[in-house]
C-alpha cells in the first residue's frame, strides 16, 4: 500500500516535452509487475458480495437472511438496516441506495452483502438469502415514462419520471424555419453502450485499529468516493482512505462508487479482516453503468447555398433509476447538439429520464458521442438534399475562434474545427475516394464517410475544475510527483513524469510516481472530461517551476556561487557553467529540509464567460466550457451486398489537440477512441427486454476484436492552446465521437441507405439495403 | 467465474479411461476443455469426475494412409490446419479448424473435443444467477425447453465448425470401447436430441477421425459467418465439397440445427446438373427445408435463413470457378 512507482528500461538522456518517451507504466504492465486493485490479497482475507434483487421494479417486502447467516463459514450477511449513515450515493443527486431498503428499482439493485470465508461459501450464502418483493409495473422508455399515469421509479421525485429537463433557445428558435430553404428532419436511436473493462469493478479494504478504513479500488474519482463512502456509511472523512492504483480501464463506467461503498460497510463488520469484492463480468453488465440510450429528434434548416440558419432538438436520455451522472451527461450532449457550427437560430429541448432500464452513466465523450452521431448524420443529410459536397458544406458552416455555438458559448480558446478538415480534403483517402470506390469487387460496394468533431474539456462553469500537484525532491536525490488524478490507462501519469522531467532536466529514471491517494496525494478532482494532463499538468508546472528555483538556491548556497545565474540542472546534479563545480541532487535532498523540498501548487481550469440564458440547475450541471478540442475522421468502407456486413478498411483522423505531449501517447488515445467509436456503431447491442439484460457476457455482446479494426492514421493539429500546459488540449474522449457518423455516411455513400439505429448491424443494413423500414 | 469441485482422473490407457465412463455415469471426458471448463464454471455441466484424455498416447496424429487420412483424436485444431497435406487438398477441413474460436482455442482445442462440443443455447450457456430468474431450462435438468416453450424437449443448437467440413468430406470415426473398437459414419454420432446431442455408446470415446481419400480428389470449401473475425461461434456455417471425377455433392451446415445437419436434398438436385444461375436459384429453397432453426442464439431466424442459402451459392460459385 502507497508504493512508489520507479522505472526501469529507459534511456538516459532527460525527458522532453513532445518526445515519444515510452510510457512509464508500460513495463512494469507489460511484464506483470504492476499491482492493479484486483490484484490485492492477503492469507485472511474475507471475500465480499452482494444479493441483487434480479428484478426491475418491486417493493421489499421481507429480506430473509437467517438461513445464509447459519451456514458455515459466512460472517456476516448485512442488509439496509446495519447502514448508519444516509444509504445514499450518488454524484449530483444522492438518490441510490447503497443496499436497497424500500424498492428495487432495477434488476442489478444490491439488496444484501455478504461476508464470507471464501468465494465458494460466498456464493452458496448468496443462494440462500431469500427476497420478498411485490412486484410493481416498470416503465422501460423514455417516452413512455414522461407520460401521465406512468409508473414513478422514485414516488418523491418532484419531477415525476423526470430527472434533469433543459430547455434553451437561441436567435429566433424555431420560427428560423421558415426563412430557410431546405429543412431536413431525422429521428435516432442509440443503444447503451458497456464499458467491457479488462478489469472489472473490484476493492480491497480493511479497517485499521484506530477505526480508519481503507480502501484500495479500481476508481476514477479516489477523493469524490472518499466523501461519498463516509457520508453514505456514517463514517467522518477523516475515517476514510481511498487508494487508487492504476485501472485495468474506466472509460467512464468507474466515474463515482462501485464497490467502495460496500466494501467500506463490509470492512467495518470484518472483525479488522481486509475484505476483497470483485465483480464478476456478468455482475458488471448487469450492475455497472452504461453509456446512456438515447432518442434524438433533430430538424436542421439551411439557406439554399448551404448556410445553416437553424436548428431544433429534442433530445431524451435513459439514466434508468438512479442519476448517477445522467444530468451532467444529458447538459454536455445539449451543449454539443449543434456541433461546431454556426448556427443563429436554436431550440433546444432535454430530458434526462428514470426508469427501471440499468443505469446509464459516464462513458468516454459523456453524451457528445450520441448527438454527434445524430447531428453529422443530419448534415451529410442536408449536403445530399442541396447536391454539396459534405466535406464543403462542414467548411462552410464550421467556427471559427470567436465566434458562438448554437447555445451561445463564445469559442475564446484554439479552434482548429477547419484546419482538421482541410487535413482531411489533402489526405489521399479522400483525394483518391472516386478511383478507390470504383475499384469495389462484385457484391460489394464502397464508400467514403466524414464527421466533424467538437469535444468540451472540463466541469463547467459553475463546479470548480481544479488540481494541487505536489512535487519533492527526495533524500536519495529522485523527483517525486504526488498526483491524485487517477491513471486509468490514458498515460496522465506518464505526461506528468514528462512535465517534470522537462523542467528539472531530468531522465526518466530519477522520476517516482505517487499514484492517488487521498492521505498521500492533493485532491485535484476525478480522471475524466478530457481535464487530467490539462488540469493537473498546469499545477504540475507551478510546483516544478517552485522546486527548481529552490534546488537552485540552495545548489547556489552550497557552491558558494554568487546567484543562480550561472547554475544548472542536469541529470541527477546541478552544474556551475561558470566554474564547472557540481552539486549531486542527492546531496541536495539530504541537505535540504522537508519543506524546502517540497513544492505544491495550484490551477483552476478557465470556464465560459457568456451570461447563458439558462437556469441555473443547468449551469451547475456544467453547461459552458472554455476549452475545446476538434477534429474530423474519414471512414473507407467497404459493404458486403449479400451478407450486409460493414467493413472499415481504412480510417482518418485529425485532431485538434493542442501540443501534444507525447506523440505516442496522442496516438494511442485517438486510437483506442476511435475503436470503442467503432464498437458502437458496428458490433455493440446491449440488449434490454423488460428491464432484464439479455446480453450479460462477452459471448452476446460483440465488441470488435483487433481483426475487426481498421488501418488507423491520426494526424495531431497541434494548434497552441493558450492556457494549456506548453499548448496542450486534452483528447482522451474526443475521438470516440467519429466513428458512429463517419461510417453512417460512408455506408450512405456506398449504397445510398441511411441507417437511423445503432448499432448497424449487418442485419439492419441488409435489411437497409432490400429498402425496408429499420425502425 | 470459477469451476465447480470435482475429482480429476488422468488415465494412461484407453480402456482404463473406458472403464471410469463406464463407472460413473457422472463422468466427463475431457481434451482441450475450451468447451467444457466454460460450461462448468456456468454451472451448466458438472461433472462429478474429469477424465482427463491428455495422458492417453498416440492419439496426435495426421497420418496418410494408401486409403485414407488419418487423424487422432487428441490432435490440436492447429496442427490439424497446418498438415500440409489439410492444407493442400482438404481445404474446407484447413478453413474450419482454422476458423475456431481464437488462436488460443485453436492450440488448446482438439479435433475429437471440438467434434464432441455441446450444443449451445442463449438460455443455456449463461451463468446459475442468470438462469435462476426463470425456471431450469429441459437441457439444464429441468422441464421446459424456453426456445421451443414446451416441455421435454431441447432446442440447443449445434456450432462447431469442424463437423460440416468432415461431414462433406464423408468421414468416419473410430469409436473405442472396453471391448474393442467400432468405425461409424461421423453422421452417426449426432443423436438430432439437443439435450443429449451425442449417440456414442456409453463407456465409448471417439479415438480417430478417418477421411476416405476421395476426399482430396475434388474441391472443398467452408464458408463461415460470424460476428466478428476471431473468436466466435458460426452465425452460420456451411462446407462444400464436390468430386472433380463424378461431379457428385456434398454439402453439410452447421448452427442451424440440434445436429450438423447435410443438405440431402440439395445435393440430389445438383446431381448431374452444372453449376449455374439457374441451379443456383433453387438453394435457398432447398437449404432452408434442411434445417430446424429455432431463436436459440442472438442472432436473427430470417438473418440465418438468409445467411444458409447465401454460403452455400457462394461456395457452388466458388466450385464453379475451378471446373
Amino acid at each position: 500500500m502507497g508504493e512508489v512507482r520507479r522505472h526501469k528500461r529507459h534511456s538516459e538522456g532527460a525527458l522532453h516535452i513532445g518526445a515519444s518517451t515510452p510510457r512509464a507504466d508500460a513495463y512494469a504492465k507489460v511484464t506483470g509487475a504492476e499491482k492493479f486493485a484486483a490484484d490485492y490479497y492477503s492469507s485472511d482475507m474475507v471475500w465480499a458480495g452482494v444479493k441483487r434483487g434480479a428484478a426491475p421494479h418491486g417493493v421489499i417486502k421481507g429480506i430473509f437472511t437467517d438461513e445464509a447467516c447459519k451456514a458455515p463459514g459466512v460472517i456476516a450477511v448485512l442488509t439496509h438496516r446495519d447502514i448508519r449513515g444516509s444509504n445514499r450515493q450518488g454524484v449530483v443527486r444522492k438518490d441510490q441506495p447503497v443496499l436497497a431498503d424500500k424498492k428495487v428499482r432495477h434488476c442489478g439493485d444490491a439488496v444484501a452483502l455478504v461476508l464470507a470465508e471464501d468465494r465458494e461459501t460466498l456464493l452458496r450464502a448468496l443462494d440462500l438469502i431469500r427476497l420478498d418483493l411485490e412486484a410493481l409495473p416498470g416503465v422501460f422508455d423514455v417516452e413512455e415514462a414522461l407520460k401521465d399515469g406512468a409508473p414513478l421509479v422514485h414516488e418523491d421525485n418532484a419531477g415525476g419520471n423526470t430527472l434533469l429537463e433543459a430547455h434553451i433557445q437561441t436567435g429566433d428558435g424555431l420560427t428560423a424555419f421558415e426563412r430557410c430553404d431546405e429543412v431536413i428532419e431525422g429521428r435516432f436511436e442509440t443503444p447503451w453502450q458497456e464499458h467491457a473493462y479488462l478489469e472489472t469493478e473490484v476493492g480491497w479494504a480493511q479497517q485499521q485499529n484506530d477505526g480508519k478504513v481503507v480502501i484500495v479500488a479500481s476508481t476514477q474519482t479516489p477523493f469524490r468516493d472518499r466523501a461519498e463512502v463516509a457520508e453514505a456509511i456514517g463514517l467522518d472523512l477523516e475515517q476514510v482512505r481511498v487508494i487508487a492504483p492504476y485501472t485495468g480501464g474506466a472509460f467512464g463506467g468507474k466515474d463515482g462508487i462501485t464497490v467502495q461503498t460496500l466494501l467500506a460497510l463490509a470492512a467495518l463488520h470484518s472483525n479488522g479482516r481486509p475484505v476483497k469484492m470483485w465483480w464478476e463480468r456478468e455482475e458488471s453488465f448487469i450492475a455497472g453503468t452504461k453509456r446512456h440510450p438515447t432518442r434524438l429528434y433533430y430538424r436542421l434548416g439551411a439557406k439554399g447555398d448551404g448556410v445553416l440558419h437553424a436548428l431544433a432538438a429534442r433530445l431524451y436520455f435513459d439514466t434508468g433509476p438512479y442519476d448517477h451522472l445522467g444530468g451532467v451527461v444529458m447538459t454536455l450532449a445539449l451543449e454539443h447538439a449543434g456541433g461546431a457550427y454556426r448556427i443563429p437560430h436554436a431550440l433546444l429541448d432535454a430530458w434526462c429520464v428514470y426508469t427501471n432500464n440499468p443505469i446509464g452513466g459516464a462513458f468516454r465523450a459523456f453524451g457528445v458521442t450520441q448527438v454527434t452521431a445524430a447531428m453529422e448524420q443530419m448534415m451529410d443529410m442536408l449536403a445530399a438534399r442541396l447536391d454539396m459536397d459534405p466535406l464543403e458544406l462542414r467548411l462552410k458552416n464550421a467556427l471559427t475562434r470567436g465566434e458562438k455555438t448554437c447555445v451561445g458559448v463564445t469559442l475564446t480558446g484554439s479552434t482548429g474545427l477547419v484546419e482538421c478538415l482541410e487535413r482531411v480534403e489533402r489526405h489521399p483517402l479522400r483525394t483518391e475516394r472516386y478511383a478507390w470506390k470504383a475499384a469495389a469487387g462484385p457484391f460489394k460496394r464502397r464508400g467514403v464517410g466524414i464527421a466533424a468533431l467538437m469535444h468540451a474539456a472540463g466541469y463547467g462553469t459553475v463546479v470548480p475544475d481544479y488540481a494541487n500537484a505536489k512535487i519533492e525532491l527526495t533524500p536519495e536525490g529522485k523527483i517525486r510527483i504526488y498526483c491524485g488524478v487517477v491513471d486509468m490507462g490514458q498515460g496522465n501519469a506518464s505526461a506528468n513524469a514528462q512535465i517534470a522531467g522537462s523542467i528539472l532536466n531530468q531522465n526518466m529514471d530519477s522520476m517516482e510516481l505517487v499514484l492517488p491517494d487521498t492521505d498521500r496525494t492533493l485532491p485535484s478532482g476525478s480522471a475524466s472530461a478530457s481535464r487530467c494532463t490539462y488540469t493537473f499538468g498546469n499545477a504540475l508546472i507551478g510546483a516544478a517551476e517552485i522546486l527548481k528555483n529552490r534546488i537552485l538556491q540552495k545548489a547556489a548556497d552550497l557552491l558558494m556561487a554568487p546567484s543562480t545565474d550561472d547554475l544548472t540542472l542536469a541529470p541527477g546534479k546541478v552544474v556551475n557553467r561558470a566554474t564547472g563545480a557540481q552539486i549531486p541532487l542527492s546531496r541536495l535532498g539530504r541537505l535540504m529540509a522537508e519543506s524546502e523540498r517540497t513544492a505544491i501548487s495550484h490551477f483552476r481550469a478557465p470556464v465560459a464567460k457568456d451570461r447563458l440564458d439558462v437556469t441555473d440547475e443547468l449551469r451547475l450541471h456544467g453547461l459552458g466550457h472554455a476549452v475545446i478540442s476538434y477534429g474530423a475522421h474519414l471512414a473507407a468502407v467497404e459493404v458486403d451486398e449479400i451478407t450486409g456486413a460493414v467493413e472499415v478498411v481504412s480510417y482518418l483522423s485529425a485532431t485538434d489537440c493542442g501540443r501534444a505531449l507525447n506523440p505516442q501517447i496522442y496516438e494511442q488515445q485517438i486510437h483506442g477512441g476511435i475503436c470503442q467509436g467503432l464498437g458502437f456503431a458496428l458490433f455493440e447491442d446491449f440488449r434490454v427486454e423488460q428491464g432484464t439484460v439479455k446480453s450479460p457476457d462477452l459471448a452476446t455482446y460483440i465488441i470488435p476484436t483487433a481483426p475487426d479494426t481498421p488501418n488507423m492514421e491520426s494526424l495531431p493539429v497541434e494548434l497552441h492552446e493558450p492556457t494549456g500546459p506548453f499548448g496542450l488540449k486534452g483528447v482522451g474522449e474526443i475521438a470516440t465521437n467519429g466513428p458512429a457518423p463517419a461510417v453512417a455516411n460512408a455506408l450512405a455513400d456506398a449504397c445510398g441507405i441511411r441507417m437511423f439505429r445503432l448499432p448497424m448491424t449487418p442485419e439492419r443494413v441488409l435489411l437497409a439495403l432490400r429498402g425496408r423500414e429499420t425502425r | 467465474m470459477r469451476l465447480p469441485k470435482f475429482d480429476y482422473r488422468r488415465p494412461e490407457r484407453i480402456q482404463e479411461a473406458c472403464a471410469i465412463l463406464l463407472d460413473q455415469p457422472c463422468a466427463k471426458l475431457m481434451a482441450g476443455g475450451t468447451d467444457l471448463l466454460v460450461n462448468m464454471k456456468h454451472r451448466a455441466e458438472t461433472p462429478s469426475t474429469i477424465v482427463s484424455l491428455k495422458a492417453l498416447p498416440d492419439l496426435d496424429f495426421v497420418q496418410k494412409t494408401n486409403s485414407a487420412l488419418r487423424i487422432g483424436a487428441l490432435t490440436p485444431l492447429k496442427k490439424v490446419y497446418n498438415d500440409p497435406f489439410v492444407a493442400a487438398k482438404l481445404p474446407a477441413l484447413a478453413i474450419a479448424a482454422s476458423s475456431v474460436g481464437s488462436y488460443h482455442h485453436q492450440t488448446m482445442g482438439t479435433i475429437g473435443g471440438n467434434l464432441c462440443q455441446q450444443t449451445r443455447c442463449k438460455y443455456f450457456n449463461q451463468s446459475k444467477w442468470w438462469r435462476s430468474s426463470r425456471p431450469l431450462c429441459f437441457k439444464a435438468g429441468g422441464e421446459l425447453c424456453h426456445v421451443a416453450k414446451r416441455e421435454g424437449v431441447c432446442y440447443s443448437t449445434y456450432c462447431g465448425d469442424v463437423a460440416p467440413a468432415l461431414l462433406a468430406f464423408g468421414a468416419e470415426v473410430i469409436l473405442t470401447g472396453a471391448h474393442g473398437l467400432r468405425q461409424v459414419p461421423l453422421e452417426e454420432i449426432f443423436s438430432g436430441d439437443g439435450k443429449t446431442p451425442l449417440k456414442i455408446g456409453r463407456g465409448e470415446i471417439l479415438t480417430e477421425i478417418v477421411i476416405p481419400n476421395q476426399a482430396a480428389d475434388g474441391f472443398s470449401t467452408y464458408g463461415k459467418s460470424a460476428n466478428r473475425g476471431s473468436i466466435d461461434f458460426p452465425i452460420v456455417g456451411a462446407a462444400v465439397w464436390r468430386s472433380s471425377s463424378t461431379g457428385e455433392s456434398r454439402i453439410a451446415l452447421t448452427a442451424v440445427d440440434r445436429k450438423p445437419v447435410r443438405a440431402r436434398r440439395l445435393e440430389d438436385f445438383l446431381e448431374g446438373k452444372q453449376l449455374n444461375e439457374e441451379t443456383f436459384q433453387a438453394v435457398d429453397g432447398l437449404v432452408a427445408k434442411e434445417s430446424r432453426l429455432m431463436p436459440s442464439s442472438i442472432d436473427s431466424l430470417s438473418y440465418k435463413r438468409k445467411l444458409m442459402g447465401l454460403l452455400v451459392q457462394s461456395a457452388l460459385s466458388e466450385a464453379r470457378g475451378g471446373e
